[in-house]
């Protein structure tokens, strides 16, 4: 494919458009990509359905998105709902909303407010979220995490009790760190050099390496200082 | 062929790096996806990993990431991809190849010392001399084997493959597949050798440093 010639994509109202590597690909409204699609800058609004691997270098959403393989992007910016059916990966993430990824999920920094729903692993450099709902892991793997809850009001009680899935908490198998700080977490094992377990926490098993800080009312099975 | 295998705990412990770093490398793709091998214990999951080849890898990401950055480690580490030669001389002093091998399958300028084996060369040389010492091949299906590996591993370009041995009715066989790959065959036939080349080049490399 000559590459001074790729060309952009430009779709509002409803529709569907042909996969391929494109410059630009701007989508409004409700949109179909049929296949797979490359680009430099995806850039989305409204309700998007990609049936096939996206690869974008920036991807901006604003609205809901669902991509049926797996999704590549360097930088991406998520205000709304992104549904990747397979994994993810790239480099920077910053969600308000919801992500929810089918396989791992792979990641220099995840930032933002939400939750997150991750089938496999999901392995980042730097963690920093509040949670706004119900989030699950397999496996995080990490350097730094840090995760408490989001904004409270008092709409929220309300919606919490109407729905289960609005309670803010973390649930993973495993969680491995240098820096681990949770909050309303309940994690199977937690292993790390420096690890702060704060309230509303609920750890099987806890190993680390330099210091273990805990709030009162975290409930942890079990303690292990490794040597090291 | 059951291999030794280091629980990720151990692994930190014993080589004294983080679970930080353990991740980042796995995300720069320094470790490939495979070696984490993910197996239940008594507390529950757990990753292991085969002990020879990662403690080689660590050892040298940790050698090289002085003067590296992680993303041109990333292309030095690909499973093939080894910018060294060796000559004939070198070969046999090291005695990474038995003599019989090496003879038997080098040209006749690689024979007197004019031409250096280059990293593919040896490997095949490697996989040859490991099927044949382990008895499962025959000198004649030796040839076979490096003619198979020849002509058509190059075409992988680097991506991951295994070579397969198989035997039905005396008749034997070889297949070289790109893995993971699932094959089945029918009951006649016994597959004598199953090996992932991704690996032999690790091993060879390894003993090569």
């Amino acid at each position: 494919m000559a590459n001074d010639t790729i060309g952009d994509l430009k779709m509002d109202g409803i529709g569907t458009a042909a996969g391929g590597v494109y410059r630009l690909v701007n989508l409004n409204g409700v949109c179909k990509v049929a296949a797979d699609v490359e680009a430099q800058v995806f850039d989305a609004d409204g309700q998007i359905r990609v049936n096939g691997h996206l690869t974008a270098g920036e991807l901006d959403l604003d609205g809901t998105m669902r991509v049926s393989g797996t999704l590549h992007a360097e930088r991406a910016f998520v205000d709304g709902m992104a549904t990747i059916e397979q994994s993810y990966a790239g480099q920077q993430l910053q969600l308000n909303g919801m992500l929810s990824a089918g396989g791992d999920c792979e990641l220099d920094l995840l930032e933002g407010e939400g939750v997150f729903k991750i089938r496999g692993l999901l392995n980042a450099g730097s963690i920093k979220f509040r949670l706004q709902g119900r989030s699950s892991a397999r496996e995080i793997g990490c350097e730094t995490i840090r995760v408490g809850r989001g904004r409270t009001g008092v709409w929220r009680a309300l919606w919490q009790w109407v729905l289960p899935s609005f309670t803010p908490e973390l649930k993973a198998g495993v969680i491995e760190g240098d820096d681990v700080e949770l909050e309303y977490a309940s994690v199977g094992i937690v292993r790390g050099d420096r690890v702060t377990i704060g309230r509303g926490c609920d750890i099987g098993r806890v190993e680390y390496r330099t210091g273990l800080r805990k709030h009162p009312t975290a409930r942890i099975g079990e303690e292990a200082k490794l040597n090291g | 062929m059951e291999r030794e295998l280091i629980s990720k705990k151990d692994l930190l412990e014993l080589t004294g790096i983080s679970y930080g770093q353990l991740y980042r490398w796995k995300r720069k793709q320094l470790i490939p996806e495979d070696w984490f091998i993910r197996k239940s214990t008594f507390t529950g999951q757990e990753t292991f990993f085969p002990k020879d080849l990662i403690l080689a890898r660590i050892d040298r990401i940790v050698n090289m990431k002085e003067d590296l950055s992680l993303d041109e480690l990333a292309g030095k580490l690909s499973p093939y991809q080894v910018d060294l030669v060796l000559s004939n001389r070198e070969l046999n002093e090291r005695n990474i190849v038995s003599e019989m091998v090496v003879h038997r399958f080098s040209t006749p300028e690689q024979r007197s010392g004019q031409e250096a084996y280059s990293f593919q060369q040896l490997l095949y040389l490697f996989v040859s001399d490991q099927l044949l010492s382990a008895g499962e091949i025959s000198l004649e299906e030796c040839e076979l084997l490096m003619e198979t590996l020849r002509s058509h591993f190059p075409r992988y370009e680097g991506r991951p493959c295994e070579l397969l041995f198989t035997r039905k009715m005396g008749v034997s066989m070889f297949a070289l597949a790109a893995s993971p790959a699932e094959l089945y065959f029918d009951p006649g036939v016994k597959v004598v050798a199953r090996l992932q080349l991704t690996e032999m080049a690790e091993q060879l490399r390894s003993k090569l440093h």
